[in-house]
């Protein structure tokens, strides 16, 4: 049976693991059978979330629960936050370091990649860190 | 084409020894360095693409592993003479995700491909 709730505990620039979050979510949709296209969204919000993580904070956690209907992954780090979210928003902007690019992220398109791929989508920032919720419907829509 | 003759063709070192399937039929391809652009660009792209396509990158990261993982790429080709660590290998195997690669560059890694019918995300959205 598919475990409905679990926390992960993300480190800053642990780029070795970062991922593995992700996989073990998709891991979990697939033995509960949900449709590939809807795994694949899921996990393309989740991995690039987990990323953010990773290059932008101090560290933070991740937690999931799912149930029948949808999937709620949150992410919360400890910091320095964001400090205009409007623009982090933006195509293209970013605040990323060098090491993120080398690893081949921090192009600034990974927030909106998150909103575009989840059904609900929320962030929010303040210097003690920030939050980012996001719900997936597991079921495709008739 | 099937991933044999891929190799044959990029004159290809096959990293995963332990994760190799010389029959899987290639259709489609998608090239690039940066994975969010990937993540991006093929987030509405149907099944097959992934099933059947490569991931074409001089990224020898363990996120280019990671990336191919999650948008179910079955092969990563490496241009351009890169090594992966073996962590990075490791991890691909156990992601199933086959990792080879050539040396030539990644323009004439996907030209060649492309003259022998692999496609790319646009040709299919044309």
């Amino acid at each position: 049976m598919t475990p409905p709730r679990k926390q992960f505990v993300i480190s800053r620039n642990d780029f070795q693991n970062a991922g593995y979050i992700s996989s073990y979510i998709k891991k979990e949709l697939k033995k509960a059978g949900i449709d590939k296209d809807v795994i694949r969204r899921v996990v393309i919000a989740a991995y690039e979330a987990e990323i953010n993580v990773v290059i932008h904070s101090y560290g933070g956690m991740c937690e999931y629960v799912m149930d029948e209907e949808s999937i709620r992954i949150s992410f919360k780090d400890h910091g320095p936050g964001i400090e205009d979210i409007e623009r982090a928003m933006e195509a293209g902007y970013s605040t990323a370091t060098k090491d993120a690019q080398e690893h081949g992220f921090g192009a600034g398109m990974g927030l909106l990649n998150i909103r575009n791929s989840a059904d609900d989508f929320s962030i929010r920032s303040s210097e003690k860190g920030t939050q980012v919720a996001i719900r997936i419907r597991l079921r495709k829509q008739p | 084409m099937k991933t044999s003759e891929m190799v044959t063709l990029l004159q290809a070192t096959v990293f995963t020894t332990n994760h190799y399937d010389e029959t899987l039929e290639i259709k489609y391809a998608f090239s690039g360095d940066l994975m969010s652009d990937a993540l991006m660009v093929l987030r509405n792209a149907p099944s097959e693409f992934f099933e059947s396509g490569v991931l074409i990158t001089g990224n020898v990261t363990m996120q280019s592993v990671r990336t191919a993982e999650m948008l179910d790429f079955p092969i990563i080709i490496l241009t351009r003479d890169k090594i992966p660590s073996k962590p990075v290998i490791k991890q691909a195997e156990e992601s199933k995700v086959m990792l080879i690669g050539t040396r030539d560059v990644m323009f004439s890694t996907s030209g060649k491909l492309y003259e022998k019918n692999i496609r790319g995300f646009s040709d299919l959205t044309v």
